[in-house]
């Protein structure tokens, strides 16, 4: 793989109606992971729904993926161009079992990257849980099967919207291993997160959006050795040594 | 549309109950005067009965399709009794000009003969006629109106009094019926019971593999699980790749023939004419609301609660000298009232 930038995002703004919301993002996303972080309410899912073209926000501005003007498309070409999407909250199927999942989405390529085999072979657990519902998952069983699903439509780009979110400490530390595998085998990421821990173990760049405006990009040094920056621009506790 | 379900103070509990008490003695008071009945004539009360089911199936059929439209596309689409119509009128036509059978209900005739393409190719054909005109109005009408839920009602709405009035302009206010084949037997002879051969066999065996063919398509098939997919996020459902307008147009394309099929199979047991289409429309309407909306087993369930009331109520509603007989399309209404008291999504509803 080049280095060249897969997704260039560029001056993206967005609406609600009235409310503008997105002020002219720009940013781009290479071969290494890059991570979104803030306070919530700047804008990161809306980000991360305007690039998947996830209604209802109205776009202007450019969003190119290898090249390929993405504003406007509808969300299935923009999946079918290799971009998918780990939404917030997961968004499983609750009328759907595990193995449904894995199963509706699988695509027949040929050479098929990823499989549902390949995501029983990642996650084991799932294939321990192939004909639970969906609902009966617990909190970690659900973000596995939320990338596994994310996975089988063999995205270039993973774009990932706070998969830490209220998950148990260990499970944290498995999903991060888990993220960090793929983006050896080459899956590019773009994580939004607000663990400051996990962003910082899975990227080098930290983009930071302050109301919906990219504010500045950090790297995971200055990021991690600055108490007063996280407070500033996440209004979090610093990181505990 | 939302419904406030769940936990409820104890105040609100007590409120829940009253309903509930009442109802239940009222459906303790209906099985009572039922088993009376049945105790005194057993012949009679069998075939009230399978009138009942084989009602209930053509009803099943026709609120499949419906309810498989609204489940997906959250579209109540007000013109799927005019399909349901128009489906039987084509059948008729197709059976006049290509076997020359077909006729009035009152002619006493009997010289043409059906045979059993004579039957089966309208049939055939209708559905299949039936799933495109639904497909065309999905395209051409409600596609770019979606998520406007109010907006699609009232222009099908508008579609349903534009296909009724051209209904009676081109096919007249005469009520006629399609024929079965000339070589089946009108009806079948089990013990002391005699019952419509067509009704027993095509409805209800149509409706029953019609409803476990929908039951593995959903279960089974990818098209299925797409669609239960849609059901529940069709916004993700897109970011995962899927073209959710090519299963929108799918799933109305098989409710319309749905509607079609049933139109056919009810303009073959009853007969087809004018008002029909309003009069299925809201039957449809009654079985999904009481089933719940979206919900196959509800259909299948509230299908059968409708079909036996109405068939029970137009037989049973005499008590001694005070004849209630007129009164029985009112009791359609009180299943609705009463399913609703209880449970306010219908039986198998679930909040959006």
């Amino acid at each position: 793989m080049t280095d060249a930038d897969l997704l260039e995002v560029q001056d993206l703004h967005g609406y609600y109606g009235p409310a503008h919301v997105l002020h002219g993002v720009s940013f781009t996303v290479g071969e290494r992971p890059v991570s979104i972080i803030g306070r919530n309410g700047m804008g990161k899912t809306t980000l991360c729904h305007a690039i998947m073209g996830i209604p209802p926000a109205t776009l202007s501005g450019s969003i190119r993926f290898a090249g390929l003007e993405l504003l406007g498309k509808p969300s299935y070409r923009i999946s079918r161009a290799g971009i998918s999407l780990v939404p917030q909250g997961r968004r499983l199927f609750g009328s759907l079992t595990v193995d449904e999942h894995l199963r509706m989405v699988g695509r027949g390529k040929g050479n098929a990257q990823w499989n549902a085999n390949r995501i029983y072979e990642l996650f084991p657990r799932l294939a321990e849980r192939k004909r639970n519902d969906a609902t009966q998952l617990s909190g970690g069983e659900q973000q596995m099967l939320a990338i596994g699903r994310a996975l089988l439509v063999h995205p270039e780009l993973l774009i990932m919207d706070e998969p830490s979110e209220g998950l148990a400490p260990r499970i944290v530390d498995e999903l991060v291993e888990t993220i960090l595998r793929l983006a050896d085998e080459g899956v590019r990421i773009l994580l939004v997160e607000q663990n400051l821990g996990v962003a910082t173990s899975i990227a080098e760049r930290h983009l930071v959006m302050v109301a919906g405006e990219i504010a500045t990009e950090l790297s995971s040094y200055q990021l991690a050795s600055d108490p007063e920056l996280q407070r500033r621009y996440l209004g979090v506790e610093p990181l505990s040594e | 549309m939302s419904v406030a379900v769940g936990r409820t103070s104890p105040r609100a509990q007590l409120g829940t109950q009253a309903p509930r008490i009442i109802l239940g003695i009222l459906g303790l008071v209906v099985v009572v005067w039922l088993a009376i009945k049945a105790s005194q004539g057993g012949t009679t009360f069998i075939q009230v009965t399978l009138n009942g089911i084989t009602t209930a199936a053509l009803y099943f059929v026709v609120a499949a399709g419906f309810t498989l439209i609204f489940g997906l596309m959250r579209v109540v689409n007000m013109a799927h009794g005019s399909l349901y119509l128009f489906g039987g009128y084509v059948a008729y036509i197709a059976q006049t000009h290509w076997f020359g059978g077909g006729g009035s209900q009152f002619s006493l005739g009997g010289a043409s003969t059906t045979s059993i393409a004579g039957f089966f190719v309208p049939l055939a054909f209708a559905t299949l006629v039936i799933g495109l005109v639904g497909l065309g109005i999905q395209q051409l009408l409600l596609r770019w109106n979606q998520g406007q839920d109010l907006r699609q009602a009232l222009i099908t709405i508008a579609v349903s009094v534009i296909f009724a009035d051209q209904m009676v302009a081109h096919y007249g206010g005469i009520v006629q019926s399609i024929q079965q084949p000339t070589s089946w037997p009108n009806s079948i002879t089990i013990g002391a019971l005699r019952y419509g051969f067509f009704r027993i066999t095509v409805v209800l065996g149509s409706a029953i593999v019609i409803g476990v063919l929908l039951y593995l398509l959903f279960k089974h098939t990818r098209f299925g699980m797409t669609i239960r997919a849609g059901v529940d996020d069709r916004a993700m459902l897109s970011a995962l790749g899927v073209n959710v307008q090519l299963v929108f147009a799918g799933a109305f394309f098989l409710g319309a023939m749905l509607a079609g099929f049933g139109g056919v199979l009810g303009g073959t047991m009853i007969s087809v004419g004018p008002g029909l289409d309003t009069q299925f429309l809201l039957d449809a309407l009654i079985v999904v609301i009481i089933g719940g909306m979206g919900s196959l087993v509800g259909a299948a369930i509230g299908a059968l609660l409708l079909g036996l009331v109405q068939s029970y109520s137009a037989i049973y509603l005499h008590f001694g000298s005070l004849d209630l007989s007129n009164y029985g399309v009112m009791t359609s209404f009180i299943l609705v009232i009463a399913v609703l008291a209880v449970r306010p999504l219908g039986l198998f509803g679930r909040a959006a």
